[in-house]
C-alpha cells in the first residue's frame, strides 16, 4: 500500500495522438485544451483526481514513440520517468491502431511499474465493425486492459475502478517476453547484476535500466556508477559488433515483432483503415493538383464570409458610436465642461473606443471561422 | 533484387533494410517501420516533396522523399514505367491510377486491374506489352504507363 502521507502519482503516457489529454480532462474534470494534431502536449501538465480515499496527481505527459529520445517531447517523457519513476504508469493505446502503439507499451511494462492500459477509441473500431480480444491483451502484457472511448466517458469507471485497486494494492508489472538476440539478452544480465550492486534504484526494474543504457549509451545521467558506465560502454560495442546494427534498431524490432504477434492474436480481423469517411474527404482535400487550389478556396470564402458579415455589424457599430457621441454632447454637464476636456472626452476616449470596437465583430467572427477549420483538422493537412 | 520504392501512388514494397542514416532508421524503427514490413504508396504531395505511406499494420505515415529513397526495398507492385521492370518478364496489373476517362481507355483496350501482361518492349517508346488472354499486344505511351500499377508475379503462367 502507498504511503497515505504522499500524493500518489499517476503518469499517463501514450504516443502521439491517442486521445491523452481527452482522457486527462475527463478524469480531471479540467479543460485543458486538445489539438487533433500531434504535439499538442509539450509540456507535462498535472491534475488532480479523487478514487475513494485517495487524492492523486495525475500527470499527463507528452506524446512519444520510445523512451529513447528523438524529440523534445520524449527527452522530457524519458527524464520523468528514469529520474521521478511514478506510482503507477497509465498507457494509452489507439484502438485503431494497436501495433504502433504497443512498441511504447512494452517498453514501459519492461519497468516493472505497476501500470494499467487504456485502450482508447474503442467506439470507433466497434463501428467499424472489427474487434478487439482485450483479455488477450491484458493476459499477454500482464496488467490491467480496460476499453474506453474518452470522447464518450464509456468505459471510465472501470478504468477509474482498476486505478484504485493497483493504488491500494500495488502489483509490480512482469517483464513481457520478448525475444531478443542472446547477446543482448547477456549484456542485459551482466549490467543488471552491476547495478543490483549499487542501491540507488528501488522503483524501476534492473533488466529494464541495463536495456536503457546499452540503448542509450552516452547519457550516463541515469546511473553514476563507474563499473556500470564500463560495462555498458563495454557490451555495447560487443552487442553491435555481433549483430552488426545499431542496438535501438534491434531493440525495437524486438519490441515489435512482440507486437506483431499479440497484435496477429488479438484482433479479429485484418487491421483497419483510420477513418473510412475522413479517407474519403482526405481523396478531395489532398488531392495532388486540386488539394492547393482548394484550400486557397476555403480561405477565400472564409475572408468573405468574415467581411460580408464583418461590415455591416461594423457599421451598425459605428452609427451606435456616433448617435452615443450626439447624445452625449448635448447633456448640460458635459457641455460646460472645458474645450480641452471635451475634445480629449470625445476625440481621444470615445472615438478610440468607437474604433477598437468596431474591429470587434471582425475579430469575433475570425476566430469562430478558424475555430471551425482548426476542428476539422484541415491545418493539421495543410502541414502534409 | 533491391531498390528503392518508385514513388507513384499505389506502388508497394517490402523493406529489406532501414538504410544508412542512423537518425531516420533509429525513428523508423521506434515507429514500428522495420525491415519485413510492407510499404504501400498512398499519395503525393502537391509538390512532391512529402509521400503518404502506409505499412501492412495499418498506419499511415508521412515521410519525406530522401528518406524514402534510401529504404533499401523490394519492390512488390510499381508503376509499368519503373526502372526495375524487365523485358519478357510476366506482370500482373494491380490497380489503374488517373481519371475515370484514363481507365475506361484503358480497359477498351483490354487493360484492367487481374489480368496478365508480359513485356515485350521497354526501351523505346511506345511501350509494347502483351495480353495474355487476349492474346494481342497494346502500345503505350511512358505517361500512360506510369499510371498502371503492376504486380510482380512469380511464375509465369502457363
Amino acid at each position: 500500500m502507498i504511503h497515505q502521507d504522499k500524493e500518489p502519482i499517476v503518469a499517463l503516457s501514450s504516443i502521439p495522438n491517442t486521445g491523452k489529454t481527452t482522457l486527462f480532462n475527463l478524469l480531471t474534470g479540467s479543460s485543458q485544451s486538445t489539438g487533433n494534431w500531434p504535439g499538442v502536449s509539450i509540456e507535462k501538465k498535472q491534475g488532480h483526481m479523487r478514487l475513494g480515499e485517495y487524492q492523486i496527481q495525475l500527470i499527463d505527459l507528452p506524446g512519444a514513440y520510445a523512451l529513447l529520445p528523438t524529440t523534445e517531447e520524449e527527452q522530457v517523457v524519458r527524464n520523468f520517468f528514469l529520474e521521478t519513476p511514478p506510482d503507477v504508469v497509465l498507457n494509452i493505446l489507439d484502438a485503431r491502431n494497436v501495433y504502433r502503439g504497443l512498441g511504447l507499451t512494452l517498453q514501459m511494462a519492461m519497468s516493472g511499474l505497476p501500470m494499467v492500459v487504456a485502450v482508447n477509441m474503442i467506439d470507433e473500431v466497434q463501428k467499424q465493425g472489427a474487434e478487439l480480444d482485450i483479455p488477450v491483451l491484458s493476459e499477454h502484457l500482464g496488467v490491467a486492459v480496460i476499453p474506453i472511448s474518452a470522447r464518450t466517458g464509456e468505459g471510465l469507471p472501470e478504468l477509474q475502478r482498476a486505478l484504485y485497486q493497483l493504488i491500494k494494492k500495488p502489483a509490480h508489472t512482469r517483464s513481457p517476453h520478448i525475444s531478443w538476440p542472446p547477446v543482448l539478452e547477456e549484456a542485459v544480465k551482466s549490467i543488471s547484476r552491476k547495478i543490483d550492486q549499487c542501491s540507488e534504484f528501488q522503483k524501476l526494474d534492473h533488466n529494464f535500466l541495463a536495456m536503457r543504457l546499452l540503448e542509450d549509451g552516452n547519457n550516463s545521467n541515469i546511473v553514476h556508477d563507474e563499473p556500470v558506465a564500463m560495462a555498458v560502454k563495454n557490451w555495447r560495442q560487443r552487442v553491435e559488433n555481433i549483430t552488426g546494427s545499431e542496438i535501438p534498431v534491434i531493440c525495437a524490432k524486438c519490441r515489435f515483432n512482440a507486437a506483431r504477434g499479440l497484435v496477429l492474436e488479438a484482433t479479429h480481423q485484418q487491421p483497419i483503415p483510420p477513418d473510412a469517411r475522413s479517407e474519403k474527404i482526405d481523396r478531395i482535400l489532398l488531392h495532388r493538383w486540386f488539394g492547393l487550389p482548394l484550400f486557397l478556396l476555403i480561405m477565400l470564402v472564409l475572408f468573405q464570409a468574415i467581411y460580408g458579415l464583418g461590415v455591416p455589424l461594423q457599421e451598425i457599430l459605428s452609427q451606435g458610436f456616433d448617435a452615443g457621441e450626439a447624445w452625449l454632447r448635448a447633456q448640460q454637464s458635459i457641455a460646460t465642461l472645458p474645450i480641452w476636456l471635451q475634445s480629449f472626452l470625445f476625440d481621444g476616449v470615445w472615438q478610440g473606443m468607437g474604433v477598437v470596437t468596431s474591429f470587434f465583430p471582425i475579430i469575433a467572427l475570425f476566430f469562430i471561422f478558424m475555430t471551425i477549420i482548426e476542428d476539422s483538422g484541415l491545418w493539421h493537412a495543410l502541414h502534409f | 533484387m533491391s531498390s528503392r520504392l518508385s514513388l507513384q501512388a499505389g506502388s508497394e514494397c517490402i523493406i529489406r533494410s532501414l538504410g544508412p542514416d542512423k537518425k531516420v532508421a533509429r525513428r523508423l524503427a521506434q515507429m514500428g517501420v522495420l525491415p519485413g514490413s510492407r510499404l504501400r504508396v498512398i499519395r503525393l504531395a502537391p509538390f512532391g516533396e512529402t509521400v503518404e505511406v502506409s505499412i501492412d499494420q495499418g498506419q499511415y505515415f508521412a515521410l519525406r522523399n530522401d528518406e524514402i529513397n534510401i529504404l533499401d526495398c523490394e519492390m512488390v507492385a510499381m508503376p509499368l514505367s519503373d526502372k526495375s521492370v524487365k523485358i519478357e518478364q510476366y506482370y500482373q496489373i494491380r490497380s489503374l491510377s488517373g481519371g475515370k476517362t484514363f481507365q475506361q481507355k484503358m480497359e477498351h483496350q483490354g487493360i484492367s486491374p487481374g489480368i496478365i501482361i508480359q513485356i515485350r518492349e521497354l526501351n523505346k517508346p511506345p511501350i509494347l506489352i502483351g495480353l495474355l488472354q487476349e492474346k494481342k499486344i497494346v502500345a503505350l505511351g511512358f505517361g500512360e504507363a506510369e499510371k498502371i500499377i503492376i504486380e510482380v508475379i512469380d511464375d509465369p503462367p502457363g
